[in-house]
């Protein structure tokens, strides 16, 4: 394909630099993509300025700073997620912290661990749109799920062979933990569990790819799990 | 201002990243523009990504570690290549396995057409 010469670049560049975009690597490509559609028009037989007229057209310079700032919040919100997890922990969750965790003197009935270790776990946790979805794990079918607190197993159920099981943990302090999407269930209703202990395996369908859903309540009501764990807090 | 063509917009929003991640596991680095053409060709002009759409996805995945990214310079013009991580290529086959059991949810639900080869043999050594 033809390239644009320096003098038809230069042209674009003067039009851009009217206005100013923040964050110059967007520039560049938001450029680079310009002249590539501007290429293309050329291509199919129209002259320069008729192909930027339709290049600008397709992509109107508004949207330019529209998309800077799309860019940047994007870019800022994957970090926060990424580089800091705890972000999300509101106020409400650090009193929560501080009635459970030192208030109780026991930091084992506390969900302070992930149920899928980290090392199992084959994405980034899925967060739903509210508290009561809790979190989805995707991991590789048949790991192991560790009870994130001490406490006392409450009711298991078998939803089929699409879902699988679900069992409830009750803990002290009124929190309940829940966790969907089990096959093997190596404990029974009624027995005492450990913070750490295997509860059973996530069932596996055919692609090996298998689902988690964690959650957690106190006193009823749905609880963000994230605010109770670190996602760094797996360390064996 | 979104993917979008023939398609609404809100059907493919949850798609692009799955798309981007695989295309960039099937080719070594590509380029913005490069993107939008070929998933034009891919999808024989049904599905059209627009740079509003496009290039926040990649900065945020970028920034996420699933990316990288090289500029290589044309004269005045700067191209941003992008290439996938290796934890770009776990999550792309993640989000295409995932799509692909969604994709059999959702034909169950709506044509009550049981996948016969697994749904019914797992019923029944039940």
């Amino acid at each position: 394909m033809e390239m644009l010469n320096e003098n038809q670049i230069e042209q674009i560049l003067r039009d851009f630099q009217a206005r100013d975009l923040k964050d110059p690597s967007l520039q560049d490509e938001v450029l680079d993509h310009l002249a590539c559609l501007i290429e293309e028009a050329m291509q199919e037989g129209s002259n320069f300025s008729d192909a930027y007229a339709k290049a600008q057209k397709e992509f109107p310079s508004e949207s330019y700073t529209q998309l800077a700032e799309q860019c940047v919040e994007a870019k800022e919100k994957a970090q926060r997620k990424h580089n800091f997890p705890w972000f999300a922990l509101s106020s409400v969750a650090s009193i929560l912290f501080f009635i459970f965790f030192i208030g109780d003197g026991n930091a084992q009935s506390y969900p302070g661990i992930q149920p899928i270790p980290q090392d199992t776990q084959v994405a980034l946790p899925e967060i739903g749109v509210s508290d009561s979805d809790g979190v989805l794990f995707r991991v590789r079918g048949n790991s192991p799920v560790h009870a994130t607190a001490r406490g006392i197993v409450l009711e298991i159920q078998n939803l089929g062979p699409d879902i699988g099981c679900t069992l409830l943990i009750q803990h002290s302090n009124h929190i309940q933990t829940q966790y969907i999407g089990l096959n093997q269930i190596l404990v029974s209703k009624g027995e005492n569990v450990e913070q750490g202990q295997c509860l059973g395996k996530v069932l596996s369908p055919r692609n090996n790819i298998g689902y988690l859903r964690y959650r957690v309540t106190w006193e009823g009501q749905a609880m963000d799990p994230r605010n109770f764990y670190s996602e760094n807090t797996w360390a064996d | 201002m979104y993917i979008c063509f023939m398609y609404s917009k809100e059907l493919l929003k949850g798609t692009l990243q799955t798309i981007i991640l695989k295309l960039l596991t099937e080719h070594p680095k590509m380029y913005g523009y490069e993107i939008t053409q070929k998933v034009k060709e891919l999808s024989a002009g049904k599905i059209a990504i627009t740079e509003g759409a496009l290039y926040p996805t990649l900065h945020k995945m970028e920034a996420e570690g699933l990316l990288l990214t090289e500029t290589v310079h044309l004269g005045k013009r700067v191209r941003k290549y992008y290439s996938i991580t290796p934890q770009g290529n776990t999550r792309a086959t993640a989000l295409v396995e995932e799509f692909n059991e969604f994709v059999q949810t959702m034909r169950t639900v709506l044509f009550n057409k049981l996948n016969l080869e697994h749904g019914n043999a797992e019923r029944e050594s039940n």
